[in-house]
């Protein structure tokens, strides 16, 4: 495989990682976020 | 002589010490402890976060949905303690609704009626971010601000022949079956949003 086509491949997988990555993240804490402020708000009766 | 432990507000802003004791409590334990949840998960799992994480939280979701419904005669992993009463006594009014926060803040001390903070509480270790579960838990702090000052008074004002605190028990079984339903969805949506 020649070098150009090498380098390529390597950064369009290495981008594909990290948007994947981002996108996980993204999606974990703000939907964590929500669960928080949802268990938070059903806490009743423990005080 | 005998007093009455608990008085009626005098002012309209009496609460206002009190509950802010309550806050304080409430936001530093639950901040301080996403903190540390999100500290021990960089050092558990150094490993970037991938859809894989996603999947293994939907999946622990579901399983926890399913203790909730109580499928096979499983239960929602809970202590069952609530906060001391006598704190009240012992250290008077503000420190005492300061202390009950800091329990609530923590969020694991006191009963649970349903899984739904043993998910966050796993998204914040799967996250590794110290940060991201400062904020993450402190949103639940802030909510359990939210939910005294707000839910007192809409159940006071809802039924005056019935004391808050019966309301509030009654409530217990269909929000536990409403939040389990909620993390149930959740967790599918994630698995199907993962694959």
């Amino acid at each position: 495989m020649p070098l150009a086509s090498a380098i390529s491949t390597v950064d369009h997988y290495e981008g594909y990682e990290g948007s994947e990555m981002m996108t996980a993240t993204a999606v974990l804490t703000l939907s964590a976020g929500a669960l928080a402020v949802l268990s938070g708000l059903a806490q009743v009766g423990s005080l | 002589m005998f007093r009455p432990l608990v008085q009626e507000a005098k002012k309209p802003t009496d609460w206002l010490g009190p509950l802010g004791a309550y806050a304080t409590g409430a936001l530093v334990s639950s901040t301080a402890f996403g903190a540390l949840l999100g500290a021990v998960g960089a050092v558990l799992f150094p490993w970037p976060r991938s859809t894989m994480t996603m999947i293994v939280v939907a999946v622990l979701g579901i399983a926890l949905a399913m203790c909730d419904f109580g499928v096979a005669g499983a239960r929602t992993p809970t202590l069952h303690r609530q906060t001391y009463p006598v704190w009240w006594r012992t250290f008077g009014r503000t420190r005492a609704l300061f202390l009950w926060g800091f329990d609530l803040g923590l969020g694991f001390t006191t009963i649970r009626v349903a899984s739904l903070y043993w998910i966050v509480a796993l998204i914040v270790v799967a996250l590794a971010s110290p940060l991201a579960g400062a904020a993450i838990l402190g949103a639940y702090g802030a909510a359990l601000v939210l939910n005294l000052t707000i839910g007192t008074w809409v159940l006071e004002r809802r039924d005056r022949s019935m004391a808050s605190t019966v309301c509030i028990l009654g409530l217990d079984s269909p929000l536990a079956r409403s939040l389990a339903t909620i993390l149930l969805v959740w967790s599918l949506a994630l698995l199907v949003f993962a694959l």
